[in-house]
């Protein structure tokens, strides 16, 4: 399979709205990608069907089969990561290798709070 | 509980492929070619259908078929313009059409389909997703059973829930409204 990694610079995880959003992909893959893609997305989880959405995404060409990149992408303002009993919002860094597919993904919060906003927890 | 904790969230669910009860996939493929691809999934809401028409999608394009799909159902029983004319576009005899709910169709769209797809020829074909049989020779019944969604409980849950039976049977072997109750179960937890 090979290695493919994302990495947030200072091991941040959280973002406020605006805040930049900034790391690296790093891959050494069996055989040479066409591309690798890092992406900012969303997500829902729950009761209803999946929506997703990417709202910003770096395209690496000719990528080869060993390298590295940075990415710096801006937190936007929604939705922000949050959970209910019947829908969760889920946002993540997502690097992508085409045509094979290999993807990793790096979960993170984008809250105006600093964590995820829990519809039913503690008031 | 939150949603995304959930063993029984919509994606955890959506990764459990149609498991036929009473043939092999071989089987299925191999009466569906000698329908020459003109066939029904019949049965009841959750049994299985659609889960069915999507993995018959992989399989047709592995055997070198070309798909399209359409789908409309009993709160929606009619497809956009754009989306009948790309789904009828240039048939070949190697496309074939998957239709979910072929059975909500108005009258005329459903002569629609079934004139288009006939006209492509060759391999191509029809196949459809219903609740009654009769539209097009029936390629297999789905129907699911309590071992079934026992099975698919103690996958998600990571083990054996005794009030399995008892969802099944107040949903009438609905599969998809016995697991949305047990999500309801777990997100009060």
């Amino acid at each position: 399979m090979g290695m493919l990694n994302v990495q947030l610079a200072e091991g941040k995880t959280v973002f406020r709205a605006a805040e930049e959003i900034v790391g690296s992909v790093a891959w050494e893959l069996e055989e040479a990608a066409e591309v690798v893609e890092v992406r900012l997305a969303w997500c829902t989880r729950g009761k209803g069907g999946v929506d997703e959405e990417v709202v910003e995404q770096l395209r690496i060409a000719t990528p080869g089969a060993k390298g590295q990149a940075s990415f710096k992408f801006v937190a936007p303002r929604s939705p922000v990561s949050f959970s209910g009993k019947i829908i969760s919002v889920l946002w993540s860094v997502t690097a992508v290798t085409m045509p094979k597919g290999q993807q990793v993904q790096m979960p993170i919060t984008i809250s105006p709070t600093g964590k995820e906003i829990d519809l039913y927890g503690p008031r | 509980m939150k949603a995304r904790e959930n063993p029984f969230s919509m994606d955890r669910v959506e990764r459990f492929r149609y498991r036929p009860l009473d043939r092999t996939w071989e089987q299925i493929m191999q009466t569906l070619a000698e329908l020459e691809y003109r066939a029904a999934i019949v049965g009841p809401e959750g049994s299985g259908k659609s889960t069915m028409l999507e993995d018959l999608r992989e399989r047709l394009r592995a055997i070198g078929l070309h798909v399209r799909c359409g789908a409309v159902n009993v709160n929606r029983r009619r497809m956009a313009k754009e989306h009948w004319q790309a789904m009828l576009a240039e048939l070949s005899p190697r496309d074939v059409i998957l239709f979910d709910g072929a059975d909500h169709l108005p009258w005329w769209d459903w002569m629609r389909l079934r004139w288009h797809a006939r006209r492509a020829g060759g391999a191509g074909g029809l196949i459809i997703a219903v609740h009654r049989e009769g539209m097009l020779p029936t390629l297999l019944k789905t129907r699911t059973s309590v071992q079934l969604l026992a099975e698919m409980v103690t996958e998600l849950l990571g083990r054996h829930e005794p009030m399995v039976e008892e969802v099944f049977e107040k949903h009438r072997g609905n599969l998809r409204e016995a697991i949305r109750e047990m999500y309801d179960w777990m997100a009060e937890r």
